[in-house]
C-alpha cells in the first residue's frame, strides 16, 4: 500500500494516516488479515513523530478496523467482506455523512452532482460480489 | 616505496575524482542534498554552485595527489592517510558550502510557494519486504573460504620454514618448547580453519538441497598411505573413505593434494590430514 501524506496540509497528520489506511482497506489494497508496519517503522518512513502514527493506529483500533498486539503487530481486522458493522457505529456514520452532504448542499452543489460523486467514490471500493451496491438504481440516494 | 604509500598515492586521486563527480550523479531535483521543485532544477544558483564545487574539489584533488606523490618516500605510514583525510574533509566542506548557499536562496525566494509537498511511503516494504537472495551469496562465501584456507596454509608453511625462536641459554629445552608450541598452534589454527570452512559449507548446503544424492558406483576407498609415511600424519585415505558419497570426486582431489604435501613435508611433520580436511570442506 502506498501511503502519502501532506505534512503542511490543513488536516492533522494522524488524521491523514488514518484516512489513507481506511481508503486502502475499502479499496481492497489492505484486506483483512494483512499486516501494517510498526508504528516506529512507519514514523521513520514518513518522517513524523512516533506518537503521531501511534495516535492513528489507536484511532483505527477504536473503530474496530485494526488489531494491535505485541506478537503480530498491527493487523487489519475488517474489510468490505467482513459483514455489517456495529449498529452504533452505523448511526454515528450516518450523522457524519449528513453533515458532509449538508456542506455540499450549503455550498450550492447540485443534488445530481452530489449523487454522481458519491457513486464514483463507491465504485472505487472493493465490495464482495454478494454485496454489490445498488446505489442510485432506484432513484433514491 | 612502501605498500601503504603506494596505496595512498592511488587512493588520493581516486577519492578526489569520486568526490568531484558525486553531485553529477545525484537527482537534478536534489542538488547537494537540497530538495527543489522540478522547474527550479536549472536555477542559476544551482549551476553556479555546481561549477564552484567542481573547481574547488578538482583543485583540492590535484594538490593532494601532488602532495601524496612528492611525500611518498617521506614520513611514516600515516602520512598518506592524513593527506587522504584532509582531502575528504576539504571536499565535504565544499559540499557543505554549496548546500548552504542553495538552501539560503531556496528559502529567500520561497521556491515551494504554491506547491503541495507530499510524503509517500510503501507500507509493503515493511510488512512484506523482498527476500535477501541468500543463495547468490554462497559463491562469494566459497571464494572467501578458499582464499582464507589457501592464505592461512601458506602462512603456516612459511612459519614452519622460518627460523625458530631459540634461547641461547637453554637451547635444548627452548627448542623442544618451540616445536611443541608450533605443532599445537598450527593444529589449532588449521582445525579452526576447517571449522570455519565447514560452517560455510553447511550453510551453503542448507540452501542447495538436491532432490537426491548421487552415489557413484565406482567409488572406492583410497589406497593405503605410502611406506615413506613416518606415522606422524594420520592415514589420509581412511579419512577420505568416510566422506559422504557426493564428495567422492572432491576427496580424490583432496587425497592427491594431501599426498603431495606428505611427500614434501615429511621432515617437518606438517599435519597434512588436517590440511586435507580443511581443503575438502572449502572447495
Amino acid at each position: 500500500m502506498l501511503l502519502s501524506i501532506e505534512p503542511d496540509g490543513p488536516v492533522p497528520i494522524y488524521q491523514q494516516i488514518r484516512d489513507r489506511i481506511v481508503e486502502a482497506i475499502a479499496g481492497g489494497r489492505q484486506p483483512a488479515g494483512s499486516g501494517l508496519p510498526s508504528t516506529r517503522q512507519l514514523a521513520v518512513d514518513l518522517g513524523v513523530n512516533f506518537h503521531t502514527v501511534n495516535k492513528s493506529y489507536d484511532l483505527l483500533r477504536q473503530e474496530g478496523l485494526l488489531r494491535l498486539s505485541r506478537k503480530s503487530g498491527a493487523v487489519v481486522q475488517r474489510d468490505p467482506g467482513s459483514g455489517p458493522p456495529r449498529p452504533e457505529w452505523a448511526q454515528d456514520w450516518t450523522a457524519r455523512l449528513r453533515t458532509l452532504l449538508a456542506e455540499a448542499a450549503a455550498q450550492g452543489l447540485p443534488a445530481d452532482d452530489i449523487i454522481r460523486q458519491c457513486r464514483e467514490a463507491v465504485a472505487g471500493f472493493n465490495f464482495p460480489p454478494a454485496a454489490e451496491p445498488g446505489f442510485g438504481t432506484g432513484g433514491q440516494p | 616505496v612502501s605498500t601503504g604509500a603506494l596505496a595512498g598515492v592511488v587512493m588520493v586521486p581516486f577519492i578526489g575524482a569520486t568526490m568531484c563527480v558525486a553531485p553529477a550523479i545525484t537527482r537534478p531535483t536534489v542538488p547537494f542534498g537540497v530538495r527543489v521543485p522540478a522547474e527550479r532544477a536549472r536555477a542559476t544558483v544551482i549551476g553556479q554552485q555546481r561549477r564552484a564545487y567542481y573547481g574547488r574539489t578538482a583543485a583540492i584533488g590535484i594538490c593532494c595527489t601532488v602532495a601524496a606523490v612528492l611525500l611518498r618516500d617521506y614520513g611514516s605510514w600515516w602520512l598518506s592517510r592524513l593527506i587522504l583525510l584532509l582531502e575528504v574533509a576539504s571536499d565535504l566542506g565544499c559540499y557543505w558550502i554549496a548546500r548552504k548557499k542553495i538552501t539560503a536562496v531556496k528559502q529567500a525566494e520561497n521556491w515551494y510557494a504554491g506547491h503541495r509537498q507530499v510524503v509517500a511511503t510503501d507500507t509493503n516494504w515493511r510488512s512484506d519486504p523482498p527476500r535477501f537472495p541468500v543463495p547468490w551469496l554462497i559463491p562469494a562465501l566459497a571464494v572467501i573460504a578458499a582464499t582464507v584456507t589457501v592464505l592461512w596454509t601458506g602462512l603456516m608453511l612459511i612459519v614452519y620454514r622460518s627460523r625458530p625462536d631459540i634461547e641461547a641459554a637453554d637451547a635444548a629445552a627452548s627448542t623442544r618448547r618451540y616445536r611443541r608450541a608450533l605443532a599445537a598452534v598450527t593444529r589449532a589454527v588449521l582445525v579452526l580453519l576447517a571449522l570455519v570452512d565447514l560452517s560455510l559449507l553447511l550453510g551453503g548446503l542448507r540452501q542447495w538441497q538436491p532432490a537426491s544424492w548421487p552415489c557413484p558406483p565406482a567409488w572406492s576407498p583410497s589406497p593405503p598411505p605410502p611406506a615413506s609415511n613416518t606415522g606422524h600424519s594420520p592415514p589420509i585415505g581412511h579419512r577420505s573413505a568416510v566422506a559422504p558419497a557426493p564428495y567422492s570426486s572432491l576427496c580424490a582431489v583432496t587425497r592427491t593434494r594431501a599426498r603431495v604435501l606428505t611427500h614434501d613435508d615429511q621432515s617437518a611433520r606438517f599435519p597434512c590430514a588436517i590440511v586435507a580436511q580443511s581443503t575438502a570442506s572449502c572447495v
